[in-house]
């Protein structure tokens, strides 16, 4: 099995609605599935954002896209949303090919992400 | 030409099959995108057949003139001749959703099927990726060291 992707909770700049997630690994069939539960251990009661730093993943497959999109799900059912942020150009081209990119905001870097997520409405 | 073949059997270590995949294909002159596209492609007709495939079968690359060629083989048979979709399934979680990916990624997919056994074929083109390379990478790097990826 691909060795578990590890997330780590990145206290950044950003309001107290926005959950900063920084993931690391290769997210494939074989150790995508637990990764939708994490977060949701991540997750609190006041989050309605999520930013994704996918700085150091290095691949994700076509399970990983399923699971980003039931991350995504998470937070659209408390009328949030997900921003990935630096996915790598491996990353970015099956985002684009799968129309994944059009499910997400994709930022190139964790500092525009943090920008997309400070121009969304503010938290009820 | 010699026969460069390499085989592995596919298991749920995914990351060292792929790690094998890029290693290959890249002694092979494949770079770039093009790189990446084929790693994809053979992942996700390695998952093909933990998933759909009865969980074991085989992975076999070569290189043959100016074609790569990625022949993942499984050991039930279903998938048939033709099942690569044309366009992209509305569900992301079905088979035909790895499928179409592979068909976007690669120059050419093909399946052959006889009772028991299906192979998927994923082909690339690498002529025109060696050329583009570095003075030392014209024609096969084969016989070169390993490089670490």
């Amino acid at each position: 099995m691909t060795a578990a992707v590890v997330l780590t909770p990145v206290s950044a700049p950003v309001a107290d609605h926005v959950l900063v997630v920084a993931l690391d690994g290769a997210l494939d069939y074989t150790n995508a599935e637990p990764l939708r539960r994490n977060v949701e251990a991540l997750l609190g009661e006041h989050h309605r954002q999520l930013v994704l730093d996918l700085s150091g993943v290095s691949f994700c497959d076509s399970t990983g896209i399923r699971i980003l999109l039931a991350v995504r799900k998470l937070l659209q059912e408390r009328d949030g949303a997900v921003t990935l942020a630096a996915p790598n150009d491996r990353l970015a081209k099956i985002f684009r090919v799968t129309g994944l990119i059009s499910a997400f905001t994709v930022a190139p870097s964790l500092a525009e992400a943090f920008d997309v997520v400070g121009a969304r409405s503010n938290p009820r | 030409m010699a026969d460069h073949r390499r085989q592995w059997p596919i298991t749920d270590d995914l990351a060292t099959l792929r790690e094998n995949v890029q290693r290959y294909a890249e002694q092979a002159g494949l770079t770039g995108p093009r790189l990446d596209d084929l790693v994809i492609a053979a992942n996700e007709a390695a998952i093909n057949v933990l998933e759909h495939g009865g969980g074991s079968g085989m992975l076999t690359i070569s290189c043959d003139g100016g074609t790569l060629a990625v022949d993942v083989v499984d050991r039930v048979g279903v998938l048939r001749p033709g099942a690569v979709p044309s366009e992209r399934p509305s569900g992301r979680g079905d088979r035909g959703f790895g499928l179409w990916l592979m068909g976007e990624l690669c120059d050419s997919v093909t399946i052959d099927r006889i009772p028991g056994q299906s192979t998927i074929r994923l082909s690339m083109q690498v002529d025109g990726d060696a050329d583009a390379g570095g003075p030392a990478d014209g024609g096969s790097a084969f016989g070169r060291g390993a490089r670490s990826v």
